[in-house]
């Protein structure tokens, strides 16, 4: 039992992460896990899928995290391979419903105009409109350079532009 | 239509209650259970790797470690001399970021000292379906060297790719494994395999040795402690070269494996020479920790090299040089080695950043932008301030890379291409936005001497518009910037201390690639426009893409000799973004990339992703030869993007008479004259 014991020292040293601090961190990024999910995967249901594997991953590893903006980016990495998996499993065509009903045609005409962009692009988009981050730092969180980050951005916001102004 | 549109619809997305209530409660009966389960896995998990270690080992030569050649010599450079001196630079540096100078790293990707056991248990390499192939087939290769190379920038210096072949072999990267094909009798012959932890990027090719460039970036499982009682959980990219030698393509062995701190960066061959340049960030714990409470391992790079043992090594202090006025907190890591040899190979670090690297024969070249962002301002394109452009040089010497020296110029880069040497001078174009308004924008030229210093310099070109290619050809240097109409510039550079403009040609569209088709003529591949008015002011539109040849005859007048449209709006082809996905030969009469072509003329959106395949000479332009596409269903209606990503051609290579286009699910051959069919093969 020794190594056992040992092993699952190291699972739950540190600080003593208690229930309190998970339950916080749920609480305070569920929403943003979801959309982000869901802006990967355009589909609610599997969007829901992709949220519960992403906190089930935190249940199982119980990180520590160094801050907040730690944990932040770590369960942004972790949703995006989580999405990353989906889609390696799912491969085909995955329509983009208009499911959501918002509150102003303006809002319905952005949002869904994003949610048309490939993959990379309306995340991108997400990543630095709503979440707030850099190209560098989005760069590093999908593993591309930065000048494409740069690039698909640019391209983006054309395309964006060019989208709703036909609507 | 604004980002607070936008930021406003994201707000009302909520995840359902129900869904959090139960991720809350799984949350507390996971506390005990998981935590066993995961220490039997992991002790399976031990149990299995050691059992598989044993026999896999790598073997060296002699048992003894060898020493890195201590043969880099940084000039002018500070070195970093023991652990203080590092931990005060980087905690240095890290105060400084706080302060919003510099971009800050956010994720970390502090390593991790890993067991020595991983190596060399995650690949396997399968038998093909054909069984007929004989273990002595690399024998029956033909001097044949009527095939297409990757598109590379400089001849003689190899870019790796996802596909490459020698003639008799194709060699193509899908799905995180490496197919290879046996081009004459079309069959799969052999498949290297690469799991979870390694994701392959690309490959290079050179006799009989195969190079992938993997990273395992994936690796999120990863728990790591700073200190003794802190756990931390990060991202640990590693960069990874792996040497195959494939000379029998029925037993492709595992030759070396050469690991690297950091995230891949870009790549070099030249002759048997591989350099790979990646970037290791290190997170802002010297500004929370004191010296003592940080392990001295953490801080430093660290690398594993087969042929010196399977034991991570960290860069020694010797090797480690800090730039001045490069202050990032993060490493750039350069690793040489001759793939052909069993010499260690050179690891060197330098505490900066890279981005865009560009080499020509002798010298290597990687950039560092200064930014600075905005958040306040929406759609427009504009919070995005880029300052100057550090350019770091290092000589290339056979498998040894000195560091040179440092440059700055005003101005951002766009790519590789818009870098060049010749006869020693270093010319780079440069857009430089200094301010929140686009109009402000101005374009750049400068020429560079041996210490990196300018010399001549083109300033102001084109204000309120931004580079969209480059290309430097010899004495002379294509410049495409774009707004509304897409000034093509052809710059003199025959007098580095005097560049001057010659001429330019206004057209519509832009090129986002110009490619030389002989000294006096340039293919330019880009998007047409259009100008249309909603009513608020001018919005340039997209209505395709576009091809043109170019006269630049008489650089005082270039012409645009033919063009071509492929498309509506939405058309797309890899080739904008990436050279790699271009050929063009001018012996061959071709030309051809994947594109996803949408069609809107019928009324409907349909879209149709293939290889578009042209002949392009001076006496007739462009000619449409076919669209070979790897759909069972042509046509997708609908305006949703297709992600049957199977059976999307991403990359077109030749071979003799025969053109084979590469999709994750199958190669099709195309006769090259006829452009009949020639078959497929399931991959």
């Amino acid at each position: 039992m020794q190594p056992f014991l040992f092993l699952y020292g190291i699972i739950s040293i540190g600080d003593k992460m208690n229930e309190k601090y998970y339950e916080q961190i749920i609480e305070q990024y569920s929403d943003m896990v979801y959309r982000l999910a869901l802006s990967r995967i355009r589909n609610k249901e599997n969007a829901e899928d992709v949220y519960q594997e992403v906190f089930y991953r935190l249940a199982r590893k119980r990180p520590v995290f160094e801050s907040e903006e730690h944990a932040k980016a770590w369960l942004i990495k972790v949703t995006i391979n989580c999405t990353k998996n989906f889609w390696s499993k799912n491969k085909d065509l995955e329509e983009l419903k208009e499911e959501i009903k918002f509150e102003t045609p303006e809002r319905s005409a952005v949002y869904y105009a994003v949610m048309e962009l490939p993959i990379k692009y309306r995340t991108i988009i997400y990543l630095f409109y709503y979440e707030k981050y850099k190209i560098s730092e989005i760069g590093k969180l999908l593993n591309m350079k930065e000048g494409t980050v740069k690039s698909r951005f640019i391209t983006s916001e054309r395309t964006i532009k060019r989208k709703i102004t036909r609507r | 239509m604004n980002k607070k549109d936008y930021i406003e619809a994201i707000d009302e997305i909520k995840v359902p209650e129900n869904l959090k209530r139960e991720v809350l409660r799984n949350m507390d009966k996971k506390k005990n259970k998981i935590a066993l389960s995961l220490s039997l896995s992991a002790a399976c998990i031990a149990a299995v790797v050691v059992g598989i270690m044993i026999p896999m080992q790598f073997r060296n030569t002699d048992n003894k470690t060898v020493k890195p050649q201590e043969t880099i010599i940084a000039q002018n450079l500070p070195n970093i001399k023991n652990y203080k001196q590092l931990y005060k630079t980087f905690r240095k540096i890290q105060k400084d970021s706080n302060a919003g100078s510099m971009t800050k790293g956010l994720i970390s990707t502090d390593m991790a000292i890993v067991e020595s056991a991983t190596i060399n248990t995650d690949s396997a390499i399968s038998a093909g379906a054909s069984k007929s192939e004989s273990s002595s087939s690399s024998s029956n290769s033909t001097s044949n060297n009527d095939f297409s190379k990757t598109n590379v920038q400089v001849e003689g210096v190899d870019e790796a790719d996802i596909v490459k072949t020698d003639g008799n072999y194709i060699y193509y990267v899908t799905n995180n494994k490496i197919v290879i094909v046996n081009a004459q009798s079309k069959n799969v012959i052999g498949r290297i395999n690469f799991y979870d932890d390694k994701n392959i990027n690309e490959i290079y090719i050179k006799d009989d040795k195969l190079v992938a460039i993997c990273d395992d970036y994936e690796n999120d499982d990863y728990v790591g402690t700073y200190s003794e009682n802190r756990i931390y959980y990060g991202n640990d990219r590693r960069t990874v070269a792996r040497v195959y030698n494939i000379g029998n393509k029925r037993n492709v062995k595992l030759e070396r494996e050469v690991e690297v701190d950091g995230y891949y960066l870009n790549s070099r061959m030249i002759d048997n020479n591989l350099y790979l340049v990646t970037n290791k960030e290190i997170y802002s714990v010297c500004r929370n920790y004191d010296i003592g409470e940080l392990k001295e391992e953490k801080l430093l790079p660290s690398y594993t090299d087969s042929v010196i043992g399977e034991i991570e090594k960290c860069v020694a202090y010797d090797d480690i040089y800090y730039i001045p006025g490069g202050e990032s907190s993060s490493y750039l890591n350069m690793a040489s080695f001759d793939v052909t040899k069993k010499e260690p190979a050179r690891i060197s670090s330098y505490i900066g950043a890279g981005e865009d690297v560009y080499a020509s024969e002798n010298n290597l070249y990687v950039t560092q932008t200064k930014r600075e962002y905005d958040m306040s301002i929406g759609f427009d394109g504009i919070s995005i301030f880029e300052l100057a452009t550090k350019i770091y040089k290092f000589k290339l010497e056979g498998s040894n890379v000195i560091y040179m020296c440092e440059g700055e110029v005003p101005g951002s880069v766009l790519n590789q291409f818009s870098m060049d040497e010749k006869d020693g001078f270093f010319r780079i174009a440069t857009t430089n936005s200094i301010s929140w308004n686009d109009e402000e924008d101005t374009n750049n030229l400068y020429v560079l001497d041996e210490k990196l210093n300018i010399v001549g310099k083109v300033e102001n070109l084109a204000p309120g518009e931004r580079i969209y290619s480059v290309r430097f050809m010899g004495k002379r240097a294509y410049m495409v910037t774009f707004v509304e109409t897409d000034p093509l510039f052809v710059i003199d550079l025959s007098d580095p201390t005097e560049p001057k403009v010659l001429g330019e040609l206004k057209i519509p569209g832009y090129s986002n690639y110009l490619h030389p088709y002989d000294d006096n003529h340039i293919i330019g591949i880009g998007e047409d426009t259009t100008v249309v008015d909603y009513g608020y002011g001018n919005i340039v539109k997209t209505t395709g893409m576009k091809m043109a040849l170019f006269d630049v005859t008489d650089p005082t007048n270039p012409i645009e000799m033919y063009t071509t449209k492929i498309g509506d709006s939405g058309t797309y082809s890899e080739a904008l973004d990436n050279h790699k996905a271009f050929l063009f030969s001018k012996e061959k009469n071709l030309l051809a990339f994947p594109v996803t072509i949408r069609d809107d003329s019928t009324g409907n959106y349909k879209t149709i992703q293939g290889a578009i395949v042209y002949n392009l000479d001076l006496e007739n332009g462009f000619n449409l030869k076919g669209l070979i596409s790897h759909k069972r269903d042509n046509v997708i209606d609908g305006r949703y993007y297709d992600y049957n990503y199977n059976t999307n051609v991403e990359r077109i290579i030749y071979i003799a008479d025969e053109l084979f286009t590469l999709s994750p699910e199958l190669i099709k051959v195309t006769d090259l004259e006829t452009m009949s069919a020639l078959g497929d093969i399931d991959i």
